[in-house]
């Protein structure tokens, strides 16, 4: 059982407050999302739990150390990371997922990897008859799907993802967000920022609502998906609509 | 059948290792023709059996061993230098058009070491230090405009304004060196001219320990080529790995540069080529790249050398004129490029 806690983070860039004191929990097989307006702070919390920006004050904790205390070999045992813009690199798609697999330790030609699982999500996201493409050849969509792969491919503790689905069409951004629901089932913890906020509500268990780099709502469905709430957030009303009791979307009004 | 990761990945190693066997006899070839042919040609087996040890008395022994194999040997270990250079620089800089040369790293070894031979009278095992401070001068310069951005024409834009300043300077210690300018105009036009054992055994012994530390890097530059972040991700010591792959670049640079001068394009058109047929995995690229480089160098100054003997051409104009349109191409055709 992993428990990944973020405590009173506080990140200045440049000189700007990006992230202002933002805590919270994520227990193993949660599924955690990050929500908030563009220039929110999403992208950057996300970063900062990685590791990659080193917060002014507060810590992240993995059980009871600290991520910034551990070397990036340590870190790449825990985390997945899938950026919001995946570069255009020279590679192959079987290239990436290998890499992705084998890390620093990619020497020779070692395929160290659960085929399995990796071929499974090869089916899923419908990318088998690109694996031997370059990723410079394939659509935005199809690269973006290459790197879910590529990080959904890794086994590790935690899986940060940023804006997972965006590029996608609404076949393939349900399938990845299966994937992720499929990983917090046996015991991952998965962080992911979407500004969807119907496959939030639909699939995440807990939400951390940013505004201007504020924590302005954390915890369930009803505490973060109140209409006054998101009103205040993102400037507009939203229908909030429920079906069987669960939310089955979130639209603008 | 369908194709699974580990058979497409399969696949795609046993075609490479194909293409290294091809390269490897290029590379032979290239050797053997750079050895033979000359004012006075020597016939394949005659080189064949003077290299294993054989027919050592002949006049054909005295050329091969005094002459053309030392000059052989350092235009290949020159040709691999200059490529490794420009798979590390575009490696770190994440763009297929960052070459020691384009980036100005050539310039700014080529200003401090007119320095150390104008004002310094640096003795000639030293030079690769002066030519190694300019060209770190001139890639952390480069690196401090552009950064690692994805953005080619930050970089190329970076790369112009440090060539042009770091030419400008060597332009004015030219201007006020006087009988020693010769020497440096000479130097700056490029070339192997009267290569010794002695030049071979400093770039050997020089270059040799650097070749082997980027073979060991390669891996990780593939993980840097995925942006920092993911790299991170990854277990990459970004910062570090980036520093040494710059590091490495300008060492290799700084080598080729003190003895052969400034030589260009070669860092650019050689991982190129050599991307197309074995791909960007570096792993692979990069014993293509010095394999290749060393091939292609070997064979223009065959070029240099024969095309107007008894006099020779100087090596860095020839390899400016061919590199020069190759580059305007790929500039030209920038959507097409593999990255």
């Amino acid at each position: 059982m992993v428990e990944l806690s973020v405590e009173n983070i506080v990140v200045d860039i440049d000189g700007n407050r990006i992230l202002e004191s933002i805590s919270f929990s994520a227990k193993s097989g949660e599924i955690i999302c990050v929500i908030g307006p563009n220039g929110s702070g999403k992208t950057t919390l996300l970063r900062t739990i990685l590791g990659v920006i080193r917060p002014k004050a507060g810590d992240v904790r993995i059980g009871n150390r600290s991520i910034y205390s551990m070397s990036w070999k340590e870190k790449s045992a825990i985390f997945s990371y899938l950026p919001q813009d995946v570069p255009k690199v020279p590679f192959t798609v079987v290239e990436l997922i290998i890499f992705g697999l084998n890390g620093v330790a990619s020497h020779s030609s070692a395929v160290r990897c659960n085929s399995t699982r990796v071929e499974s999500i090869l089916d899923s996201l419908e990318m088998r008859h690109l694996i031997s493409r370059s990723i410079t050849t394939i659509s935005g969509g199809e690269r973006k799907l290459a790197y879910v792969s590529m990080a959904l491919s890794r086994d590790v503790d935690a899986y940060l993802f940023d804006e997972p689905t965006a590029h996608l069409d609404y076949r393939h951004a349900v399938e990845v967000m299966n994937l992720l629901r499929v990983l917090a089932r046996r015991g991952k913890i998965v962080i992911f920022a979407t500004h969807d906020l119907t496959l939030a509500a639909r699939y995440a268990d807990k939400f951390v609502l940013l505004n201007h780099g504020k924590l302005v709502g954390v915890g369930g469905l009803d505490d973060v998906f109140r209409p006054k709430l998101l009103r205040s957030v993102y400037g507009i009303e939203f229908y909030i609509i429920r079906k069987n009791g669960s939310v089955s979307a979130v639209v603008p009004k | 059948m369908r194709e699974t990761v580990e058979t497409a990945y399969r696949h795609i190693i046993s075609h490479r290792i194909r293409i290294l066997l091809i390269l490897s006899v290029l590379l032979f070839i290239s050797f053997i023709m750079g050895i033979s042919i000359g004012p006075i040609s020597i016939p394949i087996l005659d080189v064949i059996l003077c290299l294993l040890g054989l027919h050592k008395d002949s006049f054909a022994a005295v050329i091969i061993l005094n002459i053309r194999l030392p000059r052989v040997l350092v235009s290949a270990l020159a040709g691999a230098c200059l490529a490794l250079a420009g798979c590390l620089t575009q490696a770190t800089f994440r763009n297929p058009l960052a070459s020691p040369y384009i980036l100005g790293l050539s310039y700014g070894a080529t200003f401090v070491l007119s320095i150390a031979i104008v004002y310094l009278d640096a003795p000639f095992a030293f030079l690769p230090i002066f030519a190694f401070l300019g060209s770190l001068l001139a890639i952390s310069l480069v690196f401090a405009i552009a950064g690692s951005s994805w953005d080619t024409a930050a970089l190329i834009l970076a790369g112009i304004a440090i060539s042009a300043f770091f030419s400008s300077l060597t332009s004015l210690i030219l201007y006020f060196a006087g009988a020693k300018a010769y020497v440096i105009i000479f130097w700056i036009f490029g070339g192997l001219t009267g290569v010794s054992w002695n030049v071979f055994w400093v770039v050997f012994l020089g270059s040799l320990p650097i070749l082997i530390a980027v073979a060991g890097l390669a891996g990780k530059l593939n993980i840097l080529m995925l942006g920092d972040d993911i790299a991170s991700s990854l277990g990459l010591d970004v910062n570090n790995i980036r520093l040494l792959a710059i590091i490495l670049a300008s060492l290799l640079t700084a080598i080729v540069v003190s003895y052969l001068g400034p030589i260009g394009f070669v860092g650019l058109i050689v991982p190129h080529i050599c991307r197309i047929i074995v791909g960007s995995d570096n792993r692979f690229l990069i014993p293509a790249s010095a394999m290749f480089g060393a091939s292609f160098l070997t064979l223009v100054d065959l070029i240099a050398r024969t095309a107007i003997a008894p006099a020779e051409l100087p090596l860095g104009a020839i390899i400016g004129v061919m590199g020069s349109p190759y580059f305007a191409y790929l500039v030209r055709n920038r959507r097409r490029l593999l990255w």
